[in-house]
């Protein structure tokens, strides 16, 4: 019996899968193994083993018995405070308080996602809900804050909030508006540049998950009495619950492997005691030298955000019963509000997106600055930095590197995420759910770690970074990227009804053909789209980058010239806002054509 | 041309059975319908013949060819989706001939042949449409030219009406009965409506929670019903629960609401069993019949004018009948009244 269900099973999965889905499925977890799995074992491995091989918790008795790591943060906390006004300058200081690396990771991203998630579910539920004057302009506004990395963002917002920087140079020297100057620094900096890059994306997914309640279920609601702040309460917020906590901890893993804003901020000390920070200061590229504690600090982080991941996935799949609804196309409900109301509205809206312009302004204004004293705007202005792009060998050639990166990682992306995503659409086999969340998973694995787990794998390789960094580049850009991909070929699949393909092989063709002729052609759209936006954050990618490019400069991808130059040369904020701009003005075309062409709202844009 | 064979067909979905120990022989050329209400398996017997399942148990032949473990690309069926499932990204004509190109054949060929099915479902002029810019009518002709046209041995048909509206379903009913008379080709057809299975088949096989009820020719099945469940779900019945009480040339039953009921004999019937008897609501009648007839006395409880007729609600004691009257009735609620009934027109069913 036992026997013969087994080979029953065996003979089912024989039947559903083709020739092409075999070598779609061993493909995809060939590459997830080598390049993913094997890493993380190995180096979580050496987490575990001492000096002369043994397996050991050494290297976390180190980190837990030293303060630098590891404090109680309630002293610290008791003992400090984050808010500072120095008479003399006039100046109030905000820093954060430093409770060691570990706790500094976690209140960092703690603070952050609470921020981020209060502000970006208040402007989704005004844009999602009321209707009011200039309501369309916000609309297309709040793109923009999209458009930063937390790197880039840092950048520019650096410019704007030092004690000569431009906030107080026009609201305090000029205008007189505030009665003392700010100085933001410090995990104070960190948390105000990571909320004006993440909030952004929790009102994606709050709008979405607003705009997709069925209105009737809230007029039902009415219907029985219910209003105001009691139906919100009950039946609107719980409905989209699940977008917005998909949202949050999303924020909460990007925060604590967040590199970029550190690395910017990183003249401060207090801002560099941060994991992700410590773990990149451990690890010497050139020579691939790694602290052996590098690996132990890695593990925390890694477990911490998978743990975050497992999270997200359950609220995840929570989020279809915002949908069970029966009913076709549905009209949002909307609401015109007063004037009172909308006044108070415009003015929550402006001063969001006042604060979410900092990072651009900064940067736009580097981008053009020749010099730059104690003035609002650069003292000299100029067109000729962005020269940089084409006479300046080291700017340019990172720029050739960076699109032949991710260009390379791309088409293994496109092929890669549409077989991984047809196969889970489409093939009912055991393990499919493992599959779903193997190649989901990347979105949770801090590319810090990825890095030190590729020096711990392949160093003694062909594949070793030493060598060349470009497979490794190449391969650690497709591990991190393609789950929008695979996101957005998997929408396109889940919107196509699966008929079609049948309707093709019961007239003959076989699943090949099928899949070419029928279902490639279907999807087409879907596969582009998610292609275009792996290879926009691509670019963008911070932490992989920064390491593996520390090998060889002459093979370094954009971003770590960007890091170059800011840490090694005296214009290099004007040569990294550049850079920045460029980056930007990409993440605009590609979205925006993304936007057209799916005709949708960007929540693939999460990567969930 | 082919005939049909399942032979202990079981399929199971995560622990749901959706069809269980099936057997059904259908005949060349034959129009078989497969009825049942929604999720009782009909649709699942419909894939498992076009290879889109692989059942759990058992075996399905084409003549007498095993195909059971035949993938859908290799059993030479052509089936026609419910939502049609016609490419949106070719045009009428690629999508029709598509199963032409698989074959091969020549261009020529393909041409004349799809121009041949499309004159056969009278979409000739609009070949080169895509399948957005067609009625829903239109696109059902298309989703059946694209299956006819590769000349399949077996025609599945997947409530291929469903999505139309009530004058076109009548309108495509007629079509597809005179494509299938004129092509004779084998036909299974799926649907939940026993209007629709009635007129358009040869012969009816009602399901039930993944089991066959009965099969048997249409009218068959409306006038000798083998159980409540088909008696109920074919047309509607009032059921009289009763026992045996007396045998003579017909069967007299006492009621357990009150009264007697006489019906024909049946072959194994004997006094003291308990029986169940359905009548039509249009078998009821408020003059005396010509033939064989019995009465009931009722009261009526509530009336309601549906056009060509008007449904009674009537009780007898604690057991509600229906009865469907001339339009013209002029009873009440509340009005005492006696119906007559054919004592042939009365189905015995098991208690």
């Amino acid at each position: 019996m036992r026997f013969s269900s087994i080979s029953k099973k065996l003979l089912e999965i024989k039947w559903r899968m083709d020739t092409l889905s075999w070598v779609q499925l061993t493909f995809t977890i060939m590459f997830f193994l080598i390049f993913m799995v094997i890493p993380l074992i190995l180096v979580s491995k050496s987490a575990f083993t001492d000096d002369i091989g043994r397996l050991s918790f050494s290297w976390f008795g180190l980190i837990f018995n030293d303060h630098f790591f590891f404090t109680n943060p309630l002293s610290s906390i008791l003992t400090s405070s984050f808010v500072q006004l120095e008479p003399i300058s006039n100046t109030l200081y905000l820093t954060g308080i430093d409770c060691g690396v570990l706790f500094n990771t976690l209140f960092v991203a703690l603070i952050t996602t609470i921020f981020s998630t209060v502000l970006g579910v208040t402007v989704a539920f005004f844009m999602a809900r009321y209707k009011f004057w200039g309501k369309s302009v916000f609309q297309t506004a709040m793109i923009i804050p999209l458009l930063s990395s937390p790197f880039i963002g840092a950048i520019g917002i650096k410019r704007m909030i030092g004690i000569n920087g431009v906030l107080n140079l026009l609201f305090y020297d000029t205008l007189h508006i505030l009665p003392f100057r700010i100085v933001i620094d410090g995990l104070a900096a960190v948390i105000f540049v990571q909320v004006l890059s993440f909030f952004a994306l929790i009102y994606i997914n709050a709008y979405t998950a607003f705009v997709n309640i069925d209105p009737t279920l809230e007029e039902q609601a009415e219907n029985i009495g219910s209003r105001g702040f009691h139906l919100f309460k009950t039946i609107t917020f719980p409905l989209a619950m699940p977008g917005i906590v998909a949202g949050a901890i999303l924020t909460f893993i990007l925060s604590i492997e967040d590199l970029g804003t550190p690395v910017v901020f990183h003249d401060n000390t207090q801002a560099t005691k941060l994991l992700s920070y410590q773990i990149f200061s451990r690890i010497f590229a050139p020579t691939g030298d790694i602290n052996p504690i590098a690996p132990a600090l890695g593990f925390i982080l890694l477990v911490v955000a998978i743990m975050g991941f497992f999270v997200m996935r359950k609220y995840v799949s929570l989020r279809r019963y915002a949908m069970i609804s029966k009913g076709g196309t549905w009209n949002p409900r909307m609401t015109t509000v007063s004037k009172k109301r909308t006044i108070v509205i415009l003015a929550v809206l402006i001063l969001t997106l006042g604060f979410a312009l900092i990072p651009h302004t900064g940067i736009i204004l580097l981008s053009l600055a020749k010099t730059w004293g104690v003035t609002i705007l650069p003292t000299e202005m100029t067109l000729s930095n962005y020269s940089l792009l084409f006479e300046d060998t080291g700017v340019a050639g990172s720029v050739y590197n960076s699109l032949f990166y991710c260009i390379s990682a791309t088409i293994i992306i496109t092929i890669l995420g549409t077989s991984a995503a047809y196969v889970i659409s489409r093939k009912n086999i055991p393990g499919k759910n493992a599959l779903d969340t193997l190649v989901t998973m990347p979105v949770a694995i801090p590319g810090i770690v990825l890095a030190i787990a590729y020096f711990t794998t392949f160093l003694h390789t062909p594949l070793s970074p030493l060598i060349s960094p470009v497979p490794l580049l190449i391969t650690s850009y497709t591990v991190r990227k393609i789950p929008f991909t695979i996101r957005s070929v998997f929408a396109g699949l889940q919107q196509t009804p699966e008929t079609l393909e049948e309707a093709s092989l019961s007239l003959g063709a076989s699943s090949t053909r099928t899949f070419f002729r029928i279902t490639m052609p279907l999807i087409l759209v879907n596969i582009l789209a998610g292609g275009m936006l792996s290879f926009v954050y691509s670019m963008s990618e911070v932490s992989t980058s920064l390491i593996l490019g520390g090998v060889q400069a002459e093979a370094a991808p954009l971003t770590w010239k960007m890091k170059d130059v800011l840490w090694q040369v005296s214009a290099g904020p004007f040569m990294a806002a550049v850079l920045g701009v460029l980056l930007m003005v990409i993440q605009i075309v590609v979205i925006t054509t993304v936007n057209r062409i799916l005709r949708q709202r960007l929540s693939v844009i999460t990567g969930i | 041309m082919v005939s049909i064979s399942l032979k202990n067909i079981t399929k199971t979905f995560e622990k749901v059975v959706a069809c269980e120990n099936i057997n059904l022989d259908i005949k060349e050329g034959e129009f078989f319908t497969l009825l049942g209400p929604s999720g009782c398996g009909k649709t699942t017997v419909l894939r498992l013949l076009a290879g889109f399942y692989l059942p759990d148990k058992g075996s399905i032949f084409f003549d007498d060819k095993n195909i059971t473990n035949f993938p859908p690309n290799k059993r030479e069926t052509g089936m026609v989706f419910q939502n049609y499932a016609l490419w949106p990204h070719m045009k009428v004509f690629d999508n029709v001939a598509y199963g032409l190109q698989i074959r091969k054949f020549s261009k020529e060929e393909i041409k004349k042949r799809v121009s041949n099915v499309l004159n056969l479902v009278q979409l000739r002029e609009l070949e080169n449409r895509t399948p957005f810019q067609l009625s829903g009518g239109q696109q059902q002709r298309v989703a059946l030219a694209r299956a006819l046209v590769i000349e399949p041995k077996v025609l599945l048909l997947d409530e291929p009406l469903s999505n139309l509206d009530a004058k076109l379903r009548l309108e495509m009913r007629n079509e597809i009965m005179r494509i299938q008379k004129k092509l004779g080709i084998t036909t299974v057809y799926v649907t939940h409506d026993q209007e629709e299975a009635l007129s358009i088949s040869d012969r009816i096989a009602i399901l039930r929670n993944g089991t066959v009820q009965q099969v048997n020719p249409p009218k068959e099945v409306y006038l000798h019903p083998v159980n409540t469940f088909v008696a109920d779900f074919i047309g509607q019945c009032s059921f009289f629960p009763g026992i045996i009480e007396a045998l003579d040339e017909h069967l007299h039953i006492r009621l357990y609401s009150g009264g007697t009921l006489i019906s024909p004999k049946k072959d194994q019937s004997q006094v003291g069993q308990k029986v169940l008897c359905a009548i039509r609501p249009e078998n009821f009648h408020l003059k005396t019949p010509e033939g064989e007839f019995d009465k009931i006395e009722c009261e009526i409880v509530s009336v309601a004018f549906i056009g060509k007729s008007t449904r009674l609600h009537a009780m007898i004691g604690e057991l509600e009948i229906i009865v469907d009257a001339p339009s013209g009735t002029d009873l009440k609620e509340g009005d005492k009244a006696i119906f007559y009934y054919l004592i042939h027109e009365v189905t015995v069913l098991e208690a």
